[in-house]
């Protein structure tokens, strides 16, 4: 009895060193397989599952086009989780040496940390890549290779009411004190400044990359290069908080009740004359207010007026991973989603600006004048601030707009958490 | 049986035991084997692996793994404030909880004991909200707080104007509105299946002395549901120390941090930010180990409490 | 006798006004499911003048209700019925087996239904994906297996106590060998425990959100739980839908309750006071 229990136990054990062993070698048998056989599957993972449709017919496109053209029969394993949950589910995938083939990644905080970690196939030599758009080439670029294709590329700052603007004939402001002077003017006609919406943690968190890329840009270029080094705090940035005060002053109420959803209803409804926000929510806004006239434009930081930037980033951008047993395939899906004539009308459908000189549509009216802050060299690059960083300020920025936190507590709690970052590896 | 079992112990070691013996293993192990090892894959190494981790430096970000002896303990006991916030607020969540859902529950069993015809109608009813999943509960009662009691406000009842999930000290109370609604039914069932064990001579017995109704309960009834007792403030103990489906779904820890439980601590440690695996397996040790602890004392307090019947 | 009239009358007022509160949830998410977002933000008390089933119709448009309730019936049924068959199994083999080292795998059991989850998720989530079965309905119905068989046990184990040894005597006498004898004889003694044992785990699994979250990779493998969640995303914040899809998910479990109530209610008193 004893023995069988022993061998029992052997045997556990034995599954679980093989288990639980730390093995970075499983070097599965890359089968490129495209001619061994005519079926492939191929898992991607996208992370908007609110363009299901969308996707879900993109590829069946894609499916028919490569049995016309190579006879394979490529099947999807789509995955689209929650935002909410997404990139926990991506991270846990690929440190678990379950890689989708294909997956979407954050371009400018996601590209760096998953290059090191060796996750990344180089697509440098795919023919989009000649087609590309400068801004978003740049951001897909590092160290000279180009490691994801973009999707959506964004250019924002905060959204204001056209129509409210005029009729109380403001500028759109260039500095703080004339934003104040803005919140002044709409204060005293009883009209709110600006839509709180801080239920959605990373609405709060949106004035990190805004502030730092902004005052970064102008005063401390420096500033990310010493940050890696250790050598370096947000608490050298200067009036990092006198934005978010002032929307914090002049709001509308209770907003840690309202979400994304609810504040651009409201920002539709005209409730207030701005909101602090990306054009990601345009179509929302549309939806509730057809006839909303706004638009996106640079938030200002302080008093120069060189740091009323628009903040151009690539957000969502499509990868291959090195580990994927079809690589072939999935880079000739990731160049399909650029250069076929599919993509011209899926960019369409799902409100992206175009990002190649493939794609043939206009950008959206709400863009026109920050395209041209854009064109004008008045914009930055989304800063690189990793990823923990930003859904540590979730937090202490909710803690401090509740009045629980100290302006010290929220940026030595960022400090820390961007050095750990840095510890990891 | 007994003498059989004497028997065996007697002749241990004669021969025809051991050929015995070794039929029996084999049938031993036929019956455990499939569940040993579903419960060896499933459970045991995992825990075993995740012991092992939370002596490590894992995370998703390096591909070298680490390791790094005490320090994740250490740094959860001296250089994590939030750790030490979400476990305070925890054991405030668990004490409420644990006392007003076992006191209601008492309550309203003893209220469904009174009926007849109705009794089983207001079982179905009190125990109905078990049936929804908590994740579904939260996503309902966000619909309650955010939309309808607002609404409700403007009746006259200005009291339920509250901001229930978006303000701070408001919010703890709201997540445990939800966990009250949603656990109590189950600990009813669990009294008033007790309450029908109690000898209807017992009570009898205590009126005829002319105990009051009130004594009646504390020291006739009481004393004779007390194995229901241990077993309901166990269950609400395990349940409310590991609380997460609600809190998840109702604020997400929010505003800020000011309802992030530890279950929610723990799973943001591994989950987002810098995905310390290592580090969260050491704290979920940690909590492990606070969970055994107040678990078995309160068991072996309890259990002394109660009478032999 | 007066008095006792009046008691039961509180009694009752009391109950009635529990009972509301219980009930006042379910029915707001039920009535409002069948109004416009419009009529939801300005008279959410109120029945619904017209009924608005195209909540409905969208929500399933938007989950494919029926591939989710497939998912969440293959793993709460793989996952029941590993529990029930090998719990009792190594439940009555324990229970009939004396001696130390029965005691002490029965304790190796038993320590386990006391780990929080949070304590394996991390490291299972990993194992699973080692095997393999990561993804897929099935594997996550066999990982509940694994989680729940320890309370399969334990009540199993008490109750086979209260079952005569003479039955399976009688069937050895007759030529049946154990397996059979336990079949044939043991699992129908058993099977007042065994339903309590699926009804628990059955609320237990259909409802489970975080291993599924962790474990299901495909949207098309989603259990009916996690689809409602993604409908809660970020940008599809409306609440006519997310209530229709509330309602849709909670029907089969209430229904189930209104046909099995007298199990589950007995099969809960029964589990917990075994304990």
């Amino acid at each position: 009895m004893k023995k069988l229990f022993m061998i029992l136990s052997v045997m556990t054990t034995l599954v679980l060193i093989v288990a639980c062993g730390n093995d970075a070698d499983t070097s599965e048998t890359t089968d490129e397989g495209a001619n061994a056989s005519d079926d492939v599957e191929l898992k991607v993972f996208i992370d908007q599952p609110r363009f299901k449709t969308y996707y879900e017919d993109f590829l069946d496109g894609f499916t028919e086009y490569y049995e016309e053209e190579n006879g394979i029969t490529v099947r999807f394993q789509l995955e689209m989780p929650g935002p909410n949950e997404a990139a926990q589910i991506l991270q846990t995938r690929l440190s678990s040496n379950d890689s989708p083939d294909v997956f979407t990644l954050h371009a400018l905080n996601n590209i760096p940390v998953y290059d090191n970690a060796g996750y990344l196939e180089d697509l440098s030599d795919l023919p989009f890549v000649e087609n590309l758009l400068d801004a978003p080439l740049n951001a897909v670029t590092r160290d000279e290779k180009v490691l994801a294709a973009p999707l959506e590329t964004i250019y924002w700052g905060y959204l204001y009411n056209v129509d409210i603007f005029e009729a109380y004939d403001l500028e759109v402001p260039e500095t703080i004190s004339e934003m104040e002077t803005v919140v002044e003017t709409l204060n005293e006609n009883d009209v709110t400044p600006f839509i709180r919406s801080f239920q959605e943690r990373n609405i709060p968190q949106l004035f990190l990359p805004l502030v730092v890329g902004a005052l970064a840009e102008t005063e401390k270029p420096d500033f990310f290069e010493r940050m890696d080094n250790n050598d370096a705090s947000l608490k050298e940035f200067e009036g990092f908080f006198d934005m978010m005060d002032i929307q914090n002053q002049h709001g509308t109420d209770r907003p840690f009740e309202i979400d994304g959803a609810q504040g651009s209803n409201m920002f539709a409804n005209e409730e207030a004359a701005m909101w602090v926000q990306g054009p990601w929510y345009a179509e929302s806004i549309l939806a509730s207010n057809e006839a909303l006239n706004f638009r996106v434009a640079p938030l200002p930081i302080n008093d120069n007026p060189e740091a009323t930037l628009i903040n151009a980033s690539v957000s969502t951008s499509l990868a291959v991973s090195k580990d994927s047993d079809h690589k072939d395939i999935a880079k000739d899906l990731v160049n399909y989603f650029l250069e076929s004539e599919a993509s011209n009308d899926l960019f369409q459908d799902l409100l992206f600006n175009p990002v190649s000189t493939n794609h043939d549509f206009e950008p959206f009216p709400w863009l026109d004048e920050a395209m041209e802050y854009v064109e004008a060299g008045r914009s930055y690059q989304d800063p690189p601030i990793p990823n923990a960083v930003k859904s540590e300020s979730e937090r202490v920025f909710q803690t401090y707009l509740a009045g629980s936190d100290s302006q010290d507590d929220v940026l030595e709690a960022l400090d820390r958490t961007w050095e750990q970052s840095l510890a990891l590896d | 049986m007994d003498t059989e079992l004497a028997t065996v112990k007697t002749k241990s070691n004669t021969f025809r035991f051991n050929k015995a013996k070794k039929k029996k293993c084999l049938s031993f192990l036929m019956f455990l084997t499939p569940a040993f090892l579903f419960y060896a894959l499933f459970m045991l190494i995992p825990l075993i692996g995740a012991v092992y981790y939370s002596f490590t430096n894992w995370n998703a970000a390096s591909q070298v793994t680490r390791f790094v002896g005490l320090s994740n303990y250490i740094e959860a006991f001296t250089n994590d404030p939030y750790f030490k916030e979400s476990m305070l607020l925890t054991i405030k969540y668990t004490s409420i909880v644990v006392i007003v859902q076992n006191v209601l529950a008492l309550l309203i069993a003893l209220l469904i004991e009174y009926r007849n015809r109705t009794r089983n109608l207001f079982r179905t009813v009190f125990f109905m909200p078990n049936m929804v999943s908590l994740i579904i509960s939260a996503f309902m009662w966000s619909f309650i707080f955010t939309i309808v009691l607002p609404q409700l406000s403007e009746y006259g009842l200005s009291l339920l104007d509250q901001g229930w999930l978006g303000n701070p000290d408001v919010a703890f109370y709201s997540i445990i509105i939800v966990a009250i609604w949603r656990g109590t039914g189950y600990m009813m069932i669990i009294y008033i299946a007790a309450l029908q064990g109690v000898p209807v001579h017992l009570k009898e017995a205590a009126i005829i002395d002319g105990a009051s109704s009130f004594q009646n309960f504390i020291h006739v009834t009481i004393p004779m549901i007390m194995h229901a007792i241990t077993i309901c403030v166990f269950l609400t103990l395990n349940e409310a120390f590991k609380v997460f489906d609600v809190v998840y779904g109702l604020t997400g820890g929010g505003p800020g941090r000011s309802t992030q439980v530890v279950a929610l601590n723990i799973f943001e440690e591994a989950f987002s930010g810098n995905f310390r695996y290592g580090y969260a397996n050491a704290k979920s040790m940690i909590l492990f180990v606070i969970i055994l602890i107040i678990t078995i004392v309160q068991v072996y307090v309890m259990r002394g409490k109660e009478v032999e019947s | 006798m007066k008095k006792n009239r009046l008691s039961s009358i509180f009694n009752m007022v009391i109950l009635i006004a529990f009972g509301a509160i219980s009930l006042f949830p379910i029915y707001m998410v039920v009535i409002n499911s069948f109004k416009s977002q419009d009529q939801i933000f300005n008279s959410v008390l109120q029945l619904p003048t017209t009924l608005h089933f195209t909540n409905y119709t969208e929500a399933f448009s938007q989950i494919n209700i029926a591939q989710a309730l497939w998912n969440s019936l293959t793993v709460t049924g793989i996952g029941i019925a590993g529990i029930v068959l090998f719990g009792s199994m190594a439940g009555y083999k324990l229970a009939r087996t004396p001696g130390k080292l029965s005691q002490i795998i029965f304790l190796f059991f038993m320590s386990s239904m006391l780990i929080p989850f949070h304590s394996i998720m991390i490291t299972l989530t990993r194992m699973a994906n080692m095997i393999g079965i990561q993804g897929s309905t099935v594997g996550l119905g066999l990982i509940y297996i694994g989680l729940g068989v320890s309370m399969s046990i334990f009540l199993t184990t008490g109750f086979v106590k209260t079952i005569p040894k003479e039955l399976e005597e009688a069937a050895k006498i007759d030529g049946a060998n154990e397996m059979q004898t336990f079949i044939k004889v043991i699992l129908p003694l058993l099977s007042p425990i065994l339903v309590t044992i699926g009804i628990l785990n059955l609320l237990w699994i259909w409802n489970d959100f975080l291993l599924p979250l962790l474990m299901l990779t495909n949207v098309n493998d989603y259990t009916i739980i996690l689809s409602v969640n993604t409908l809660f995303g970020e940008y599809n914040n409306d609440w006519p839908k997310i209530l229709a899809s509330l309602v849709i998910t909670t029907i089969p479990l209430i229904t189930a309750y209104v046909f099995l109530q007298k199990y589950i209610l007995d099969g809960i008193a029964e589990g917990a006071v075994k304990g």
